[in-house]
């Protein structure tokens, strides 16, 4: 496969995201009245506890967890489910399947070229924000340097449930239900809303073998539970990029499925 | 390079029969009924490289599936479709090296960009060297005048500026054969024979096969040499644009503005019309729509004038247009055997 093509498409895809300058602006207002307001939200919950702390947690670790899981959404959300959908439903979709590219591909690379625009204008301060608010130090060195994996394994699974979800517009004609579906299953199940550690044990095991913590909890836990380093992150790690694997596989199978089932709508 | 072979190709598409109202949304949701539409019914056609052939019929006719079929978008019922040498939805990622498509009513440039950026990344993604890149540039610039637009943003530019451009980008990697469907759609007199210049110009310089399919019959008259006519997803005509030409090239419509005149005026109008032109019944009269009242006639057999005189002393007809010879009028002739 050449490369050069995929890599000219994230070059675009950053050019056109930069071409709308508003839209950077909102996002970060939007992401930062959020983690204020989650400041504050956790506060009265703490406040009211016992202690100070909720089952051994903290505040400052729940609203690391929290914060960080706010950071990620802004540089880990594709949206490739609702593009891939509507290229479906409008037939623009001729655009990649005349072209001497892979469509997957393609869309990966639009992703990232999105999610690098995303990551430096929102989710890096997002993330210096929540630190700064929750009030704990600085992270350890090593577990800044795990994050970063663990987020980039985190983008591409998360680049594959959003791809599936909208490849299911080729059975269903609408993918509209499978999304909020999704959309649903991920934040009560990733740990974006209520960090994984407030789950009862039982729960909280059977959600740490599923795809969607890898999503929010496995970076967040890297990057808020300091000192472990290498050898408590290295389980998460592996079973994100296990799940991510799995998925690509999937994800192909069901591609090429899908594209036999294709009907360009539209004169 | 054996240019395109289409063997008794079928379409069928599977259409969900949607049931009436709200009640019958619902019962949609349960039980469904669909049925079969032919878009494209058994068509066969050659054409040879180089070649540049006009593919016309009315909406809905199966041009633009026929299109897809082609360029390995979808994937025919039944029948082989060869284009130099590939079997377009069988090898579509290597053969799409070789085709350039525009659909009219779709961009394929990227909306936020400067035209530029669309025809670099296009070098990329069909791996043009430096050399062919700035060489067809530079035709697309001497042939259209395009330069002036590859700074501008797609989402600024006029539908008949981003047609050229849309037209130019699908020779940019030096196809062998490229499919356009409906390229002048929606696009006013001026702006519509530039584009047909930068397809004729661009065939000539290029030596590429071109398949152009519209709806509209000056189109085709002005750039292609060869005419295919398609109705029903049947092929109601193949052969020589002259002939074409020389049946349909004579008809016109006349349009008539009858809003003063009341529905016995308009029905002696035509009583009259009919009455003086008798001895060879070459005028057709359609329904009055929107206020006018259109007549298609052979003008070699009636001249104009003879036609309109008559009519404008009697009756307070406001306004007149006349017009070419419209694709279902053509449709009808051709049933009725003007082609035969």
């Amino acid at each position: 496969m050449r490369r050069k093509p995929y890599l000219g498409t994230i070059r675009n895809e950053i050019q056109s995201s930069l071409a709308y300058r508003g839209h950077f602006l909102f996002s970060l207002a939007g992401t930062v009245i959020y983690l204020i307001i989650a400041y504050f939200l956790w506060k009265a919950i703490f406040a009211a506890s016992t202690g100070g702390n909720i089952g051994g947690v903290g505040f400052e670790r729940a609203y690391l967890y929290v914060g960080i899981s706010m950071s990620l959404a802004g540089i880990i959300q594709t949206s490739v489910d609702w593009s891939l959908s509507r290229l479906v439903t409008s037939g623009d979709i001729f655009r990649s399947l005349c072209r001497p590219q892979d469509l997957m591909a393609t869309l990966f690379a639009e992703s990232v070229g999105d999610g690098l625009v995303n990551c430096a204008v929102v989710g890096l301060p997002a993330l210096v924000l929540s630190f700064a608010l929750s009030g704990a130090g600085l992270p350890d060195l090593i577990n800044v340097i795990l994050f970063i994996p663990a987020v980039a394994i985190a983008f591409f699974l998360n680049f594959l449930i959003d791809f599936m979800t909208g490849l299911s517009v080729f059975a269903l004609q609408s993918s509209r239900g499978v999304m909020n579906a999704k959309d649903s299953a991920i934040l009560v199940l990733s740990g974006a809303l209520v960090p994984l550690p407030f789950y009862p044990p039982g729960v909280r095991a059977v959600l740490e073998w599923l795809p969607f913590q890898a999503l929010y909890n496995a970076p967040a836990r890297i990057l808020a539970d300091g000192g472990a380093g290498l050898a408590d992150a290295l389980p998460f790690l592996a079973r994100e990029a296990a799940w991510a694997v799995l998925f690509f596989i999937l994800a192909r199978i069901l591609l090429s499925a899908g594209q036999h089932k294709l009907v360009v709508n539209g004169g | 390079m054996n240019g395109i072979q289409i063997k008794d190709v079928t379409k069928h598409y599977r259409v969900l029969k949607r049931r009436e109202g709200l009640s019958g949304s619902v019962r949609d949701l349960f039980s469904r009924n669909y049925s079969v539409v032919k878009a494209v019914d058994g068509i066969s056609l050659n054409i040879e490289p180089g070649e540049l052939v006009g593919f016309i019929g009315p909406n809905g006719a199966g041009k633009s599936t026929t299109i897809k079929m082609l360029s390995g978008v979808l994937e025919p019922t039944s029948g082989i479709i060869e284009v130099d040498g590939f079997v377009p939805y069988r090898q579509r990622r290597r053969y799409v090296q070789h085709i350039g498509i525009v659909f009219g009513q779709r961009t394929q440039l990227w909306w936020d960009l400067a035209v530029i950026e669309s025809f670099k990344l296009l070098k990329e993604v069909y791996g043009i060297d430096d050399a062919a890149f700035t060489r067809n540039l530079g035709i697309f610039d001497e042939i259209a005048g395009l330069k002036e637009l590859y700074g501008k943003p797609v989402r600024n530019l006029s539908l008949g500026q981003r047609m050229l451009c849309e037209i130019a980008a699908s020779f940019i990697h030096d196809p062998s054969t490229i499919f356009l469907d409906e390229p002048t759609i929606g696009l006013d007199v001026e702006i519509r024979s530039k584009v047909r210049t930068i397809i004729k110009e661009l065939n000539r310089v290029k030596g590429a096969t071109v398949l152009l399919s519209s709806h509209d019959v000056g189109d085709i008259e002005s750039l292609a040499r060869r005419i295919v006519l398609i109705d029903k997803g049947k092929i109601l005509y193949d052969g020589p644009t002259e002939k074409f030409n020389g049946i349909f090239g004579r008809y016109r419509t006349l349009r008539l503005d009858v809003h003063g005149l009341s529905e016995s005026d308009i029905a002696r109008l035509k009583a009259e019309t009919a009455a003086h032109v008798q001895k060879n019944k070459e005028i057709v009269f359609g329904e009055v729509s929107s206020g006018w009242l259109g007549l298609s006639f052979d003008q070699d057999k009636i001249p104009l004038l003879e036609l309109l005189t008559p009519i404008l002393a009697a009756f307070a007809v406001k306004d007149i247009k006349v017009e070419e010879i419209e694709m279902e009028e053509v449709i009808r002739r051709v049933y009725e055997g003007a082609l035969g």
